[in-house]
């Protein structure tokens, strides 16, 4: 048979007789399984910049109505330039994601790109916000004499955090990532 | 874009280019459940893409980009975790109702069943009619990359028969 005649038996298949859809499930499935990278990032984005900006206006206001010390405007300082920081993230990340081909292959650039933004926030969730706020905590609390506390509690914070990030990139989004770049090697090889 | 808008374009979609997503659901998955979830994957990243289309293509070439991508990813999880999905757990969107009748279509889609799946999609274009100019667009590889894999597949089908 030549293609020329698969093409015709192609051309005559009526596929719509064989399945039913069941649209009012099917919506139920498109917003269940609608959280994508996509909204995780939105999500953790959103959250960062609001538990930010409520927590530093909290301890500002705190720290304003108690007077006392100028060091206590430090970290509510520090939560307000944080959540300004994830604003700038965010709006950097949507002007980057529309830089993409609109092809199977730019899909995959994107799907990649994301899985890196992604391992990279999570990086520097740790080096610019737990590590910050586990020194700023420490400072707190050796000014109260407890020095144990502090360094207990902080290396605690700082170490779960890495670690936690560290297996989470190795166990969700590195192999994802390999997947997606394999994937994409075989649409791009020429064969031999 | 509002939901609302986005659903009537989907549903829009749905109705005249279901043909698009059965072909493709056929192609890549090959049980019940499978073409079950499948057909749902597609349906949500033809969802998500609705408001990324601007009308500078068809939208039968825009759902065919990207189902045949949501269908490659699919297939690359499906492989490393295979279903295990019960069915009875969650209402079925996507129900055979009739057996297919044309032995030679059984056929011509078991021969594409047994390309790669890279392969596969762009069997599906081939045999839409896309010509390699569209492929390589719609792939995001060259046109002379499309013609290679092209011969490579007609040589493997033929050589089937």
């Amino acid at each position: 048979m030549e293609f020329d005649e698969m093409k015709v038996i192609w051309d005559n298949q009526n596929n719509e007789k064989l399945y039913a859809v069941n649209e009012d499930a099917l919506y139920t499935q498109i917003k269940n399984k609608g959280r994508s990278v996509n909204r995780l990032m939105n999500f953790v984005e959103m959250m960062m910049i609001a538990v930010n900006f409520g927590v530093g206006l909290v301890l500002f206001a705190d720290a304003w109505t108690d007077g006392g010390s100028e060091f206590r405007y430090v970290m509510p300082i520090l939560y307000i330039l944080f959540s300004f920081y994830g604003l700038y993230r965010r709006i950097t990340r949507r002007q980057e994601e529309v830089r993409f081909d609109q092809t199977i292959i730019g899909e995959l650039d994107k799907a990649i790109w994301q899985i890196d933004y992604l391992i990279a926030q999570g990086r520097s969730i740790i080096f610019w916000y737990v590590l910050p706020l586990a020194l700023a905590f420490s400072v707190v609390m050796i000014l109260d004499g407890k020095l144990l506390w502090a360094i207990g509690i902080s290396a605690m914070l700082f170490f779960a955090s890495y670690f936690g990030a560290g297996w989470e990139t190795r166990k969700w989004y590195l192999p994802k990532k390999k997947d997606l770049e394999s994937l994409r090697e075989m649409l791009l090889a020429v064969p031999s | 874009m509002t939901e609302q808008e986005q659903r009537r374009i989907f549903e829009e979609w749905l109705k005249e280019h279901r043909g698009i997503f059965f072909k493709i659901v056929r192609a890549y998955a090959f049980n019940p459940a499978d073409q079950d979830d499948l057909f749902q994957e597609i349906s949500l990243q033809v969802w998500k893409s609705i408001p990324d289309f601007r009308g500078d293509a068809k939208a039968s070439t825009w759902i065919y980009r990207v189902a045949l991508y949501a269908a490659l990813a699919w297939t690359r999880k499906e492989k490393k975790q295979p279903s295990t999905r019960p069915l009875a757990v969650v209402d079925k969107t996507l129900t055979i109702v009739a057996q297919p009748t044309d032995e030679r279509l059984e056929w011509l889609y078991e021969q594409i069943a047994r390309l790669e799946p890279v392969d596969r999609s762009l069997c599906l274009l081939l045999l839409e009619g896309f010509s390699y100019q569209e492929m390589a667009g719609m792939v995001g590889i060259s046109e002379s990359n499309v013609g290679v894999k092209i011969h490579r597949i007609k040589q493997r089908l033929r050589s089937e028969i």
